[in-house]
């Protein structure tokens, strides 16, 4: 057996080093069809039937047939293939969208597109499940939760996009998490826990209660210190009623406003009343303060306890429900960030949510920040980013993005009302100071300087807005958003390392856009089958370095690589196709270098000789990536950032392969 | 036995699949269980092969989504000498598990795979060298990842090598084998 063993390390290693690429050849990749038109559907109809967007299938041996039927359940039913439950023959017989319009009227796919949901997220995890039930993570991301529901009643699946709404939280610890308990609750259930830490703390609102009431009641000062004491025992206080939850469920009852809001409400009424002279105070008025946020702290837990694991187990996504916003103080406007991101995405008191800038840029926009230059702006940029161009080129885009944030603090917590911000490291400052650093310039005509900037030349590319709301409509509305959508589609189905086509990608996009119009779910479901019949899906072993599936119309042959060849096609070629004599540049072939290094773009000198490709690469690097205007390509042409970013980086790598 | 890591290396490189530098990544023994528990474990009773792992936590270097804190990418997937050996003992603790299975129970199997696995324990008979019972065996572990090439190399090396072994140690041996397949393996 060691032998036997032994062999398998030998050949896995050797594969893996040697990189070998023995392709079989494709047959040329079909086209997509046009779908047919999506009539709108309202959240809760049936999931309607998948347009046929390929009539016939790909030939394929019935046993390769079985291993794409194979690759295809596992990927619709979270990592399940198929079973012996599976009648392959009869599966066999159905063409690819009928198998795959099966799959996804499986329960499973509900796991899948959640799955995918925290991959675009950027918080995948290995196990959705854990002995049959949702890990806690899978919980963490309510947009993920929402748009994952939603597509599967065919509702708006772009609720992804959306960085505030409901909040779908896990079922309640079913052991107590905390280690060093007193004897007494050592003994008791998690659940009991609950109930004895819930009633202790609206014990101690009754108590105060009770002080005014009856024939004798507390003198005014008196109660007025009594309350004041409760208010003084705020972290022992919380401290008691926290050791009954995790670290997650008090974020949970944290970010609906408890228990904070019972100390502030009593802190303020006991300030506005108890500095008068005794016999005004309004002891009325702070008893009702008491009566209101008992009945708050009531509703707020009968809404978190529905959440007990005897009461809520769900076993798919369709049966995950969510918490009750309303009988929390500070429910309207749940963020979307949940622990985790709240402690991935830390807000300091140095960064001032540029982390949470760079996060929404790289995960909404598929933005990477690869500092790459920018068009000088118009006018001259202040401060330490600004005069130094090598930062500029990241902070003109996230700096203003870091402003959709500036009034959530720590883990996300809502600070607009606070006169201070207390940051992740626990530094804090003073509010409006630091959110002076996003007031928009005079006569900009914004009182902030907040939005999705693509360029700092020309503002009216830009998107500007004040709030999370903003950004969730702006990400809506952004192409850019759902290219992006698209292309981490293509590489939860494909593999994040195989190369696809910048115009097969577009052309993707362009089809989800045209549908998503009518209805996001059917759209991305579209998009899946369409992902599963590409050559791409369909090839063994692909070669991540080469492309399978192209735009309609495309003719790959003598194409400079595919990873950049539409970039260019799209931006460069109309200028540099080798049709003007007077250009001496064509970036729309690819041909062998007359050194014999490698392969390069025709290039050639006024004396017709070919120039070197480290120097053709060089300039293009160059031009790509100037801050100046005279120099700078395309000129006077618009290129998304992601594009001249992907451009800059092939060809920094193709400089060192041809350098070496 | 001496010739044999040469022979089944080559083999192997011969029919393995054309695994690319860049892509050639292990799925990750979370992957693994959960396709091996769809083809071979009933609903209820799901293969978890991180008990065969020789310690806790160590499933995390053999590719895993798994942080917290940061955003997560998949790590350690990329075959290294750890992750290869780790991978070796869980698949071999799983494989002798199966064989024993043939004196007594060691794993919950669905009905499917039982029969398979039953006629298997007959080995060396002729019924367990059926090319049917081989089939099924290969195609309950294995699934349909490989190309139908690679099981006709797996049969002609199982029946050559192990043709005249007793019943528990050819099935481990047939396990492992096909457990420590490329296309196994590796996230294609």
């Amino acid at each position: 057996m060691r032998i036997l063993a032994g062999c398998a390390i030998i050949a896995v290693t050797a594969l893996v080093a040697a990189g070998v690429s023995a392709l079989t050849s494709n047959a040329a990749p079909e086209m997509l069809a046009q779908p047919r038109p999506q009539p709108a559907a309202k959240p809760g109809d049936a999931i309607q039937p998948l347009p046929l967007i390929r009539a016939d299938d790909a030939p394929l041996s019935a046993w390769e047939k079985r291993w794409w039927i194979d690759k295809t359940a596992r990927l619709f039913r979270a990592g399940q293939g198929l079973s012996p439950q599976d009648d392959i023959e009869r599966l066999s017989k159905l063409s690819k969208p009928e198998i795959v319009r099966e799959f996804m009227d499986d329960p499973r796919f509900g796991d899948t597109v959640l799955d995918f949901n925290m991959y675009f997220l950027g918080f995948k995890i290995d196990d959705l499940k854990e002995d049959g039930a949702y890990a806690p993570s899978a919980y963490d991301f309510p947009n993920a939760i929402s748009s994952a529901k939603a597509l599967l009643t065919n509702g708006d699946y772009l609720k992804i996009f959306d960085l505030e709404g409901d909040y779908y939280p896990a079922p309640l610890n079913v052991t107590p998490s905390e280690e060093d308990l007193g004897p007494e609750d050592a003994k008791l259930t998690a659940s009991q826990l609950r109930e004895k830490a819930i009633g202790e703390f609206q014990a101690r609102l009754k108590a105060l209660r009770t002080l005014r009431e009856g024939p004798n009641p507390m003198p005014a000062y008196a109660f007025c210190d009594k309350v004041g004491e409760v208010v003084d025992q705020q972290s022992e206080i919380s401290a008691k009623l926290f050791r009954a939850f995790t670290d997650a469920e008090i974020f949970t009852i944290m970010r609906g406003g408890i228990p904070e809001f019972v100390f502030t409400a009593l802190e303020k009424t006991v300030d506005d009343e108890c500095e008068k002279p005794e016999a005004q105070v309004d002891t009325q008025r702070v008893v009702e303060t008491i009566n209101t946020v008992s009945t708050q702290v009531k509703s707020a837990f009968d809404a978190v306890l529905a959440f007990e694991p005897t009461k809520y187990e769900p076993s798919s996504v369709a049966e995950m429900k969510p918490i009750d916003r309303s009988a929390f103080p500070e429910g309207k406007k749940w963020v979307a960030f949940g622990l985790e991101q709240g402690t991935a995405l830390a807000n300091s008191s140095t960064n001032y949510n540029r982390k949470r800038a760079a996060y929404v840029l790289k995960r909404f926009f598929c933005d990477d920040l690869t500092p790459v230059g920018f068009e000088d702006p118009a006018e001259h940029v202040s401060g330490a980013h600004g005069s130094q161009t090598s930062c500029y080129a990241c902070h003109y885009k996230l700096d203003p993005m870091a402003g959709f944030f500036r009034n959530l603090g720590a883990l996300f917590g809502d600070a607009s009302s606070t006169p201070d911000i207390v940051f992740d490291d626990l530094a804090s400052m003073d509010r409006k100071t630091y959110q002076a650093t996003w007031s928009a310039p005079p006569g900009s005509g914004r009182a902030w300087n907040v939005g999705y900037v693509r360029s700092p030349r020309w503002p009216e590319q830009n998107s500007y807005g004040e709030n999370l709301g903003d950004l969730s409509k702006i990400i809506h509305e952004a192409p850019e958003a759902k290219r992006c959508l698209m292309k981490r589609l293509t590489e939860y189905m494909l593999g994040e390392s195989q190369t696809v086509d910048g115009g097969y990608l577009d052309s993707l996009t362009k089809s989800f856009e045209q549908e998503a119009s009518e209805n996001s779910s059917v759209a991305l479901k579209n998009a899946m089958l369409r992902i599963v019949q590409t050559d791409s899906f369909q090839t063994r072993n692909p070669d991540p370095q080469q492309c399978y599936d192209y735009a309609p119309g495309t003719r790959p042959e003598n194409r400079p690589p595919c990873r950049v060849a539409y970039i260019l096609e799209k931006n460069c070629v109309s200028c540099h196709s080798g049709k003007d004599f007077l250009n001496t540049l064509d970036l729309s072939k690819w041909i062998a270098s007359p050194d014999g290094k490698g392969k390069t773009f025709p290039h050639l000198t006024t004396k017709n000789a070919q120039i070197p490709a480290s120097q053709t690469l060089e300039q293009i690097a160059n031009r790509v990536s100037s801050s100046d205007l005279k120099i700078r390509m395309p000129k006077n042409k618009p290129m998304s950032s992601q594009e001249r970013q992907e451009l800059f980086l092939w060809v920094q790598k193709e400089l060192a392969k041809v350098k070496d | 036995m001496a010739r044999f890591p040469i022979i089944v290396a080559a083999l192997a490189l011969l029919a393995a699949p054309p695994a690319h530098a860049a892509a050639a990544q292990f799925k990750g023994l979370s992957v693994i269980s959960k396709e091996l528990s769809a083809r071979i474990a009933p609903e209820e009773g799901p293969i978890e092969l991180d008990r065969y792992m020789p310690a806790d936590g160590l499933d995390d270097l053999v590719g895993t989504w798994a942080a917290f804190g940061t955003e997560h990418k998949f790590q350690n997937g990329q075959p290294n000498a750890v992750n290869m050996v780790l991978l070796r003992l869980t698949f071999a603790g799983f494989a002798q598990s199966l064989a024993q299975s043939c004196k007594s129970p060691q794993l919950l199997l669905n009905d499917s795979f039982f029969d398979t696995l039953e006629a298997l324990c007959t080995w060396p008979s002729d019924e367990a060298k059926n090319e049917q019972v081989l089939t099924a065996f290969w195609l309950g572990i294995m699934g349909y990842n490989a190309p139908e090439s690679e099981f006709a190399v797996w049969r002609d090396f199982v029946l050559g090598t192990y043709g005249e072994k007793p019943a528990l140690e050819a099935i481990e041996g047939m396990t492992l084998a096909l457990m420590l397949n490329p296309y196994f393996l590796l996230e294609q």
